[in-house]
């Protein structure tokens, strides 16, 4: 490829670059990045008392204990979505701790 | 008004009817031609963008690299440098999901995506995928993902032991259906919105309401599916995170 004699060379256009990304990425990601964690959320406690919910209603009409183990499934499943949904609330604080810190610093 | 039923856009329709194979209906249908269609643009989008290899890129070649970089990243600080050489699969995913959500859009179009069917193939796909790569990589020692750490000594350690092994064990099966509930309940939601407040534009000169809030809706719509897109290849990297690296 042809390159005109007045183009800054490479290193500069690297530097540039690099400055320009400084300046802008920090604006646009981290928020973006939070709207996820929200909508991630919902979705998380309802599926675990739906998968316990139905495991239990399986292994009942299997193993004929209706409704026990469609109870108990259904409890853990539930405490399972809790447990997702504590993990996704740390890993969101975590996120909005070191965006914090990049504001300060 | 035109009758209209906010649920008819997702019925699958027959375009091409086949004898079936062994009870199976295998006809070709609106899904099916709307999921060419994505796999065309795809096609086209890639093709055309890696076409000139300028170093400093073009329009479409920036758009392209944009996208391969912006996931790339995505996975090397969710999942790491090891998972990079799973990156292909991951990045087929995402654009796969971006072009069905995007062109689930157009009008007249079939949002594919809206099914959970299609949503959940590629959740289980995803799922025994990093549960096989577990195994391979640890061995019976991925078993030990389930057992949590920090727990008291004694009897009563024991018993909570128990307790959490099955609480993990469900949080740990509940992942594919959050993976497809979440990607198929947003994009239905927001197609059976969009097609209720269009309904309502047809009444006269108050229907500008309604369109004034159709345009702004049509446009969180196409930031929903960007973000969707988005959030089922980060939480696929995160899965293939734990698998690889345990915690």
């Amino acid at each position: 490829m042809k390159q005109p004699d007045d183009l800054p060379s490479l290193e500069q256009l690297e530097k540039d670059i690099r400055s320009l990304n400084e300046r802008v990425a920090p604006k646009t990601t981290p928020s973006q990045n939070n709207v996820g964690m929200v909508m991630r959320m919902g979705a998380e406690l309802l599926s675990g008392a739906f998968v316990g919910a139905l495991l239990g209603w399986y292994l009942d009409k299997w193993l004929n204990t209706s409704p026990v183990l469609f109870i108990i499934c259904f409890f853990f499943g539930s405490a399972g979505g809790f447990l997702t949904l504590m993990r996704t609330m740390k890993e969101a604080e975590a996120l909005s701790n070191t965006e914090d810190n990049k504001k300060v610093g | 008004m035109a009758e209209t039923n906010p649920v008819e856009q997702f019925e699958v329709k027959d375009l091409f009817s086949f004898p079936h194979v062994s009870g199976y209906n295998i006809a070709f249908t609106n899904a099916s031609l709307c999921m060419g269609l994505v796999v065309l643009a795809i096609i086209l989008f890639i093709g055309i963008g890696s076409q000139e290899k300028a170093l400093v890129p073009g329009r479409f070649q920036s758009m392209v690299e944009l996208v391969y970089q912006f996931m790339l990243n995505t996975v090397r600080e969710n999942a790491g440098h090891e998972a990079v050489k799973y990156f292909p699969i991951i990045f087929t995913l995402f654009i796969f999901i971006l072009f069905c959500n995007l062109m689930g859009n157009f009008p007249y179009s079939f949002a594919v995506t809206s099914h959970i069917i299609v949503t959940f193939a590629f959740a289980a796909f995803v799922f025994t995928g990093v549960t096989f790569i577990g195994f391979y990589k640890h061995g019976m020692h991925f078993f030990h993902f389930f057992v949590p750490k920090g727990l008291p000594g004694g009897i009563g350690g024991i018993i909570l032991a128990g307790f959490m092994i099955v609480i993990e064990f469900f949080s740990y099966l509940a992942r594919p259906i959050s993976l497809s509930i979440r990607l198929a309940a947003n994009m239905t939601a927001g197609h059976i919105l969009l097609k209720i407040m269009a309904s309502f534009v047809g009444v006269g000169l108050f229907g500008i309401f309604p369109f004034a809030f159709l345009l702004i809706f049509t446009g969180f719509e196409l930031f929903v599916a960007c973000l969707q897109a988005y959030i089922f290849a980060l939480l696929c990297s995160l899965y293939l995170n734990d698998a690889l690296n345990m915690h």
